[in-house]
């Protein structure tokens, strides 16, 4: 609208002074007001708002990167605990690694001198029934052999003691023993 | 009254000169009022006792494999009055075959054995 204003005045003012330079003065005054008060008019409700707004999204910008910032250095710091957690962890799982070793190490010694004691005894209590076995076996033969011998004695004396012999056993007997 | 005390009461009679079968007739009388009839072995073993420690007689049992002659006989009497201390002895011989050989004289208050059989079975204890 203001475009074909300006062409309409144009087309009616008649060159004078600086209308030499076909400007005409009165058209220009009224641009230049409307132009002032369009500019105003921006000025006064359009450029706030969006100084407003940009401002706005500038601080939600540099909040952004601030927080961006922020979250960088958390997981950095969560990164270093976390390799810290794991270092640790693992320091401790080699030591517990180590000990269960040794433990399992003296579980498996004190395990194989039960083991060696245990077999020492069964062995021992072996050879004591062994020993008492032989001592049985050696007493039981005595006795056999004695009375086998007994037994044989017995035999040839019957068949040998005559009644001369029994006589000369009895002087014997009542000359060393009733004294 | 014990058996003991029986047996020096008849033994006092009988060292005192009364007659053996006088003394075991009241003994007999005494025992069977008593109810002890059982007791009469062992009385008499009693009697024997009291009497060889006295030194007066001596109840000796003689066991022998084959009969003793008559000089042997003799000489054990002897021997025997020696050994025990008695003025009389009293002989019981008999015959067992078990002992194989030799003697055993045993009287009241001691043995002598003598035989084979005890030296075989002294053979068989020595193993």
């Amino acid at each position: 609208m203001i475009l074909s204003t300006t062409i309409y005045l144009a087309q009616e003012a008649q060159p004078s002074g600086i209308g030499a330079f076909n400007i005409n003065l009165k058209a220009f005054l009224f641009q230049l007001v409307t132009f002032l008060l369009v500019l105003l008019a921006f000025k006064r409700w359009v450029v706030p708002p969006i100084i407003k707004t940009l401002e706005a999204r500038q601080k939600t910008l540099e909040k952004s990167l601030v927080h961006a910032k922020q979250t960088e250095e958390t997981l950095a710091r969560a990164e270093a605990k976390a390799e810290e957690i794991l270092a640790k962890a693992r320091n401790r799982a080699d030591e517990t690694l180590k000990e269960t070793k040794a433990s399992a190490e003296g579980v498996i010694a004190s395990a194989e001198e039960a083991a060696a004691k245990r077999a020492e005894y069964i062995v021992k209590e072996a050879e004591a029934r062994l020993q008492q076995e032989r001592a049985k076996l050696k007493d039981e033969l005595k006795d056999e052999l004695a009375e086998l011998v007994a037994d044989t004695a017995e035999i040839i004396v019957r068949q040998k003691l005559d009644d001369a012999s029994d006589r000369r056993l009895i002087e014997a007997a009542l000359k060393e023993t009733l004294r | 009254m014990t058996r003991r005390t029986l047996a020096k009461y008849a033994a006092d009679l009988i060292t005192a000169g009364s007659a053996a079968k006088a003394v075991a007739r009241q003994l007999a009388a005494g025992l069977i009022e008593a109810g002890r009839e059982k007791e009469v072995e062992l009385l008499l073993n009693d009697i024997y006792w009291e009497l060889e420690n006295r030194g007066q007689l001596a109840l000796a049992k003689v066991s022998t494999a084959r009969s003793l002659p008559r000089e042997l006989t003799n000489e054990l009497t002897a021997k025997l009055k020696k050994a025990t201390g008695v003025r009389s002895i009293s002989l019981e011989t008999e015959v067992d075959k078990s002992i194989i050989g030799g003697i055993k004289v045993e009287t009241a208050s001691r043995v002598w054995d003598e035989t084979v059989s005890r030296k075989l079975s002294d053979l068989r204890e020595a193993f």
